[in-house]
């Protein structure tokens, strides 16, 4: 068999986890290691690694759901995605669409939700933060009412049917602590995600705050971006939306 | 060609870069280490906080770059929006070394993040010299290939290892990336004496030393890059010593990360070795 053939037979094997045989009658048995138990030996590896991955990404869903249904949700999404990615870091994109539909999705109703918050997460962090206005930048253009304003590329505005963030939050709770048995976490949340400096920030926004923003995703003026919001806007949101635009820089000029 | 530039480096011991020893090394500590290696795949895409350490540390350090998805040995194509990202990476961290292994890692589509081996034969041999010479002629620059530890052998290997990468080396011109780990765990695993295959393995041709700590699994060895220096490891760069001494060399921990301390001290222990050797 041509080393290419070989290459792909060796990959659905490993993917597999069985049926070594086609590949016995093509490798030797080594003094301390037979042909088969060598490529269990890889295949264990696949899972291992892949699982690492996926611990690593989402580490909230993983101190949440623990140790024995975390195995058993890694090893169905190994078995569903192989891996395209050059870096594994990247591995694990689908879990949040995938838990949507696998039993522990519906066991923990809230966890389709966590893996989407903490793939944003992972893909904030590594994004390039890009400045955009400061505050008094940002009160000279809404003073002259000429201001059209885009927002930075590296943000991302979620909602969630659930109160995500502060599941998120339990990742760093102790076992040991009651926090996570009386925790109350049905209700929905707007938040905004951005990058800040090596580091991932995230605000709790309103409703209405979270619909102006999301205005702010194509070119708009402020007083564009305020109409059309579904409830009355109060002039402490305007305020406090204000400042979260001016202090984290996130607003740019489309004029230039 | 780029060539590998370690002839300048002041000091040959060095450390692989990890994530858990970011916090220690950004408070700028002084370290025995004279030079970092990263795994480029963790760092040519990013942003964000291990790129940041990265840049901080090559003001400091010489930085070598090693690979684990060029994927050599495959079949398919290279990824030309990876070997593009690449080189790039290249270009801004400016490393005085780069490194792959010689392994295929997949297949189109599916990369299943290890590094595998390929029989010693002739249809790989002129395979691998034509994707080494399309590599080179890309980056600009002389790319080391380490050898790997590997848990069968092919029946149609029609040569020994060392002699294939002998061979690879000279028709190329490629440098290698010798791993002492790898080849006690081989010559442990497949029964083979370490002497054969360090007396072929072209010594003017390492550009760098690989050692870490393997593990026993069920009556084999196994490359875990989860132990101090073991002295069968100690005893092959002794005799390496002998034949070449001031090659960069650099001790790697990839699984349980212990503190940087007890990392240094490997480091630490290599280097007095290395002061021992006449």
């Amino acid at each position: 068999m041509k080393q290419k053939e070989f290459n792909q037979k060796f990959a659905e094997t490993i993917r597999s986890t069985n049926e070594s045989h086609n590949l016995l009658s093509l490798i030797k048995d080594s003094p301390k290691l037979k042909a088969e138990r060598a490529i269990e030996v890889y295949q264990e590896d696949y899972q291992a690694r892949l699982s690492e991955a996926l611990k690593n990404t989402y580490r909230a869903t993983f101190s949440l759901i623990g140790d024995d249904d975390f195995t058993i949700l890694t090893r169905d999404y190994i078995a569903n995605f192989p891996s395209p990615f050059l870096d594994l870091d990247d591995y694990g994109n689908h879990m949040s669409e995938f838990l949507s539909n696998h039993f522990l999705g519906k066991d923990y109703v809230f966890l389709a939700e966590l893996a989407d918050y903490e793939w944003n997460f992972r893909e904030v962090f590594h994004m390039q933060q890009e400045q955009g206005l400061n505050v008094i930048e940002l009160q000279n253009l809404l003073k002259s009412d000429s201001g059209s304003f885009v927002l930075v590329p590296s943000i991302r505005l979620l909602h969630y049917s659930f109160l995500i963030s502060n599941l998120y939050a339990l990742k760093d709770v102790s076992d040991d602590s009651d926090d996570e048995e009386n925790f109350y976490y049905e209700e929905s949340q707007f938040i905004l995600m951005i990058k800040s400096g090596v580091l991932v920030k995230t605000h709790i926004l309103s409703k209405n705050q979270w619909e102006i923003m999301k205005k702010f995703q194509a070119p708009t003026t402020f007083s564009n971006a305020i109409q059309n919001v579904t409830a009355t806007v109060t002039p402490g949101e305007i305020q406090n939306l204000f400042r979260i635009l001016g202090t984290e820089q996130i607003l740019l000029n489309s004029n230039q | 060609m780029k060539k590998a530039t370690s002839d300048k480096l002041a000091n040959i011991f060095g450390l692989g870069l990890r994530s858990p020893h970011y916090a220690y090394l950004e408070t700028k500590p002084k370290v025995f280490a004279g030079w970092f290696e990263v795994i480029s795949e963790n760092y040519f895409r990013s942003s964000g906080k291990p790129r940041k350490v990265l840049e901080a540390l090559r003001a400091d350090y010489p930085i070598s770059c090693h690979g684990v998805s060029l994927s050599i040995a495959a079949y398919d194509e290279f990824d030309s929006f990876y070997l593009a990202d690449l080189k790039k990476f290249f270009n801004e961290i400016d490393p005085f070394i780069v490194s792959d292994h010689l392994c295929f890692t997949g297949v189109k589509g599916n990369n299943l993040h290890n590094l595998l081996p390929f029989a010693y034969n002739q249809e790989n041999l002129s395979h691998l010299s034509a994707r080494i010479d399309f590599v080179q002629n890309y980056f600009g620059r002389k790319f080391g290939f380490e050898n790997l530890s590997a848990y069968f052998d092919y029946k149609n290997s029609t040569m020994s290892e060392w002699d294939f990468i002998n061979e690879l080396t000279k028709i190329t011109d490629c440098n290698l990336l010798l791993d002492l780990n790898n080849i006690f765990v081989n010559s442990y695993n497949h029964e083979f004496a370490c002497d054969d295959y360090l007396k072929v393995i072209p010594m003017n041709r390492v550009q760098e030393i690989h050692m870490a700590g393997f593990s026993e699994r069920e009556g084999f060895y196994f490359d875990t890059h989860s132990n101090p220096l073991y002295p069968e490891i100690i005893e092959l760069y002794k005799k390496v010593l002998s034949v070449k001494k001031n090659i960069p060399v650099l001790y790697e921990w990839d699984e349980d990360i212990p503190e940087f301390a007890i990392l240094e001290n490997q480091i630490l222990t290599v280097a007095s070795i290395w002061e021992k050797t006449p």
